[in-house]
């Protein structure tokens, strides 16, 4: 039911744009006012959230390790799973942010007929999530070819190698599929695994059906229904320049395709989304385990007033004396 | 469980895939030589249009389609001594298969379309199901190899559904390489492979050089890593290997039979442009008899119970067999049936340096996979032996 509401919210958006697109006298909010107003909320309040969480203090040593911590010279240490030096840190957070790698650890307790139980490796979530990830990445870097004139060698380049299939002598840019393929099969697997879909909220779909549209609506321009994309250039020409156009043919799918980018990055900076600022600033991740080998003080630590055994000792030892108590210092 | 592939090795192991790397290297900077020019940078000519690339694809298909030689005596014949190295039979064909669509992908002139053959399928040839072949049987032995090796790692059974895949490949390996041997054998105008002979003869020769490349293979694995697939398999390998390369010899002999008794001009072009040379071409003649001479090596060393027995005879039997089927079948067989051609004539094909650094990459990409697939083997057995699942 919470999928299903997930879903006409999307559905709304993407009928709102396409039928904002459909009416010259809206055009103007969908076409121009909606992405600006969607840029710089996206801008502002990801640079808020970042920003915030910046300014929290993270007083602990907090690093979760997976492997053997740093110790005597002749026990091997798991670098990147246990990193205790700069560099390792970085090594480990490149492969987080990369390669996933957290993802990639991931197991699955099973018993099997013989009543053992064994761990094996799950990979599907690791690798949906690496082709999803990437395949976004290469969209959007394709995509600048909007916003720049001349359009920068490293997203001909990149447009290039993503297109190289033909697809009746059209290059088939393959990370747009496999955007779709990705972001399918994640939430299928949402879906399907009882557990994963029991910890699952209506609002965790809605990222998955946004960015799903997001990708039908791109292919189906580009293969099926195209646009004027010399048209849609001139667009988002005008937004970069800040001087707004709006061209007479641009279909209404295209609106559709725009408004759901809009929501998305409107949305982006108060949702689950954030991880793609939040996994660079994880204390968890990108601090050093080395709480064994340096003394990490509480710089909150109030001045308590103690009062240790010695002193103790010191204050009552004639009476503790007196009646037979054995004390340390004579 | 992919990560043991990678934690547990040591230094050597990594220079050896860093090598492996700069081959590939080197392949893939030839490769962008031929992308950017065209199949003008191979030898390949009007005349001879398949070459190397199509020889070494046929090679590999061969080589992949042979993992059935120790997955059928283990399943069908409960040969338990072949249970320690199906799952390095299926590695070596997948990764053979890989190599071969490689081949095909470097082989074709306009790579970018490659869609076409399934946007346009043209169920009346055989390259068409020769496509779906190899690539049933990628997955086939991936997913089974697979999910074999994840049984004894996690200690727990595989599923139910794993068995019938099994013994659904088994039949599958012979398709590939019969479907392989039609795509020559299916064309009318080529004398040299219009003979029945041609598919039985690539089967036997498959099932010489696999079973004679897992015998290295397991003596590699027992050197460098202490897996040791046991005495018995590799003599019951070797027993498979004799038997295959003497019927694949005496298929080549009777090719001659039939081509100089009855004298037919056709079949005999190809067979003496071979072995002396004809209307002045004779690249192929030193090969030819590197190849006569291996062989003849590989079947005394093999039928000699003594020197088949003992591993450092049976070693050099086992090379001479897959470099002498290598030459036959990775590069002659193929380009013979069209450097003589229908009318009698002859065109001269080489491979030209680029043409061979590609190979070289695509040969090393298959050993560095290959590398990667063992080590997962070597550490997920030597983990289980000690308990540890």
């Amino acid at each position: 039911m919470q999928m299903l509401i997930a879903f006409a919210v999307v559905a709304v958006i993407a009928a709102a744009g396409y039928i904002g697109g459909a009416m010259p006298g809206l055009q103007f909010i969908f076409g121009v006012v909606l992405p600006l107003v969607a840029i710089i909320v996206f801008v502002v309040g990801f640079v808020r959230k970042v920003w915030s969480w910046a300014q929290t203090p993270v007083p602990f040593c907090i690093a979760t390790t997976v492997g053997q911590q740093k110790s005597l010279p002749w026990i091997k240490q798991d670098k990147v799973g246990n990193p205790s030096d700069a560099a390792s840190v970085i090594r480990r957070m490149a492969a987080e942010i990369f390669l996933f790698r957290s993802l990639f650890r991931n197991v699955k307790a099973e018993i099997g007929p013989n009543g053992w139980m064994g761990y094996h490796f799950e990979k599907w979530l690791w690798l949906f999530a690496v082709l999803f990830h990437w395949s976004f990445l290469f969209v959007v870097i394709r995509h600048l070819r909007f916003f720049f004139v001349p359009i920068p060698a490293l997203v001909m380049g990149l447009e290039k190698i993503d297109g190289f299939l033909l697809l009746d002598l059209q290059p088939l840019f393959l990370s747009g599929i496999l955007l779709l393929v990705g972001v399918s099969a994640l939430h299928l697997r949402r879906v399907m695994i009882p557990q994963v879909r029991y910890i699952s909220h209506g609002i965790d779909f809605v990222p998955l059906f946004l960015i799903a549209g997001i990708a039908l609506t791109g292919i189906l321009l580009r293969y099926v229904w195209p646009t004027d994309v010399v048209a849609v250039k001139s667009m988002t020409m005008g937004w970069v320049t800040l001087k707004p156009v709006l061209p007479a043919n641009i279909s209404p799918l295209f609106f559709a395709h725009l408004t759901l980018v809009s929501a998305l990055l409107a949305w982006f900076p108060f949702s689950k989304l954030m991880h793609m600022g939040g996994v660079f600033l994880s204390p968890t991740r990108n601090q050093r385990a080395n709480s064994r080998e340096i003394r990490h003080v509480n710089p909150w630590d109030y001045p308590v007033h103690t009062h240790t055994y010695a002193e103790y000792e010191d204050e009552f030892r004639d009476k503790m004396k007196g009646c037979g108590l054995p004390v340390d210092k004579e | 469980m992919l990560e043991h592939a990678w934690n547990e090795t040591g230094p050597r192991f990594k220079a050896w895939l860093a090598a492996l790397l700069l081959l590939i290297g080197v392949g893939g900077f030839c490769y962008s030589i031929q992308l950017g020019t065209g199949l003008g940078v191979t030898g390949m000519s009007r005349d001879v249009s398949w070459g190397l690339y199509i020889g070494q694809f046929t090679f590999f298909v061969g080589v992949a389609a042979s993992a059935v030689m120790v997955v059928l005596p283990y399943y069908l014949h409960d040969v338990k001594v072949f249970g320690r190295i199906t799952v390095v039979g299926e590695f070596l064909a997948v990764t053979a298969v890989i190599m071969c669509i490689l081949f095909i992908l470097v082989d074709l002139g306009m790579p970018s379309r490659l869609l076409n053959i399934m946007l346009y399928p043209s169920p009346g040839s055989v390259l068409f199901w020769d496509m779906v072949v190899l690539n049933g049987y990628f997955f086939l032995n991936l997913l089974t190899g697979w999910k074999v090796l994840e049984a004894e790692y996690t200690g727990i059974q595989a599923p139910d559904w794993v068995k019938p895949l099994i013994y659904i490949a088994i039949p599958w390996a012979f398709s590939i390489h019969t479907v392989t041997a039609f795509i020559y054998s299916g064309i009318p105008g080529r004398d040299f492979w219009l003979t029945a002979l041609t598919a039985p003869k690539f089967l036997a020769s498959a099932f010489a050089t696999g079973p004679a490349l897992l015998i290295l293979i397991s003596l590699a694995l027992r050197r460098f890593t202490g897996f040791d697939a046991g005495q018995e398999a590799i003599r019951r390998l070797s027993i498979i290997v004799t038997y295959a390369m003497s019927i694949t010899v005496f298929m080549i002999m009777a090719e001659f039979f039939t081509a100089f008794y009855s004298q037919v001009p056709s079949h005999m072009y190809a067979l003496k442009y071979f072995f002396v040379g004809l209307y002045g071409g004779n690249s192929f003649v030193l090969i030819s008899w590197i190849f006569a001479a291996l062989c003849l090596l590989a079947l005394i060393l093999l039928l000699n119970p003594k020197t088949r027995g003992d591993e450092k005879w049976l070693t050099i039997a086992c090379a001479s067999t897959f470099i002498a089927l290598a030459i036959e079948k990775g590069i002659s067989f193929t380009v013979g049936g069209f450097i003589t051609n229908p009318f009698g004539r002859v065109t001269e094909y080489w491979p030209t340096p680029i043409e061979l650094g590609i190979v070289l990459g695509i040969w090393a990409l298959g050993a560095f996979l290959l590398s990667l697939f063992y080590s997962l083997f070597v550490t997920v057995k030597r983990r289980s032996e000690r308990g540890l699942v």
